[in-house]
């Protein structure tokens, strides 16, 4: 794990990946792995980013997350 | 009134308290052993609980709780005055303590194995933890586990263990002999009861242990033994849920509790018979377990 604004840590039995926001103490779990949850972000049109509320979450650690809504 | 002063080095930490209610000093020589009474100041938390003042003093007679000159809860009835010591310390703990990642969770350990207990009010936490400690376990904590920050370690705080409502009758059928506090009724959480551990907790109360295992557990009367694995996002949920500051202690927070779930055996124990839950510990998780 790296220093940095947020950390993203995949779980080593593959079961998810979480972001912590340093700055805030945010957490938040996704049942992704981390090249899952990148593939993921840069897709506007994945099921991740179609969810409203998990788009609102994303953007506490992501504050730069280009959604088409 | 006689103001009494008591030193007491519950490691890891040292309190002084200062009272006029007779009845809060009572529970504390009855309930802490000895070896907590020190005759000189080693004090981390200044504590008093004193009578409320004025016509207070005479009708219906409140405790006023007061930890370094802060009034964190509002008077409560006399009666209640040794369990708001006891939430006291708590709250002086948990909002004070940043050397440690604190987690709501009771610690027991056995053959030098730790299992964390995390769980919210009224999954039974208590009585589990009252059972295991008078049935082979070592109590390190009733209410929090105060981790090293990067490690599995455990450190111990060994208190009374807070029993509330019908779980008192089944620790006083359970444990005749046991030393309990007097009875605190109608409190915020009920009736509530303290007990003391047995001497094997307090005289190891400077061991620290490692943790192998996180169950949350879950009583219902109505359900047998049900024991569902978690897997290491699950478990970090759960926990972080009960972790108080692990959030301000940053990256070395955060990597606390990521190690703690990937370093052990994670479950969801649902319970109606104390003891199955036990057999289940020794039998199929402590084995298993690597220090």
């Amino acid at each position: 794990m790296k220093q940095q604004a947020v950390l993203t840590y995949s779980f080593k039995d593959d079961s998810g990946t979480v972001l912590f926001n340093l700055g805030s103490g945010e957490t938040m779990v996704l049942g992704l792995t981390r090249a899952e949850l990148e593939q993921q972000l840069q897709n506007p049109e994945s099921d991740l980013l179609q969810n409203s509320s998990t788009r609102s979450a994303l953007r506490s650690f992501f504050p730069d997350l280009r959604i088409s809504s | 009134m006689t103001l009494s002063q008591q030193f007491l080095s519950i490691p890891p930490f040292c309190f002084e308290l200062t009272t006029d209610i007779p009845l809060v000093s009572k529970n504390i020589e009855h309930i802490y052993p000895p070896s907590a009474f020190k005759d000189s100041p080693c004090t981390d938390y200044f504590l008093s609980l004193k009578h409320g003042n004025g016509l207070r003093r005479f009708i219906r007679p409140q405790a006023r709780f007061l930890a370094d000159q802060h009034e964190p809860f509002k008077p409560v009835d006399l009666n209640h005055g040794f369990a708001v010591f006891e939430w006291g310390m708590n709250w002086c703990v948990a909002t004070q303590e940043m050397r440690f990642v604190i987690i709501h969770a009771a610690v027991l350990e056995k053959d030098g194995k730790a299992v964390l207990f995390p769980a919210p009010p009224g999954s039974g936490k208590s009585t589990l933890t009252a059972w295991l400690a008078f049935n082979g376990w070592r109590l390190l904590s009733d209410e929090m586990a105060l981790m090293i920050p990067g490690s599995q370690t455990v450190v111990p705080f060994v208190r009374p263990i807070c029993l509330k409502n019908r779980s008192i009758t089944l620790a006083k059928s359970w444990f005749p002999s046991a030393n309990f506090s007097t009875i605190a009724k109608n409190t915020h959480k009920g009736d509530v009861v303290h007990l003391s551990p047995p001497s094997h907790s307090w005289d190891n109360n400077t061991v620290p242990a490692q943790v192998v295992a996180i169950v949350f557990p879950r009583y219902d009367k109505n359900e047998a033994l049900t024991v569902t694995q978690l897997n290491q996002a699950q478990a970090f949920s759960a926990l972080a849920e009960n972790a108080f500051n692990f959030s301000l202690g940053g990256q070395a927070g955060f990597e606390t509790i990521v190690q703690l779930v990937e370093k052990s055996q994670c479950y969801e124990a649902c319970y109606n018979d104390v003891a199955e839950l036990a057999e289940f510990l020794t039998q199929d998780v402590l084995p298993y377990a690597n220090l």
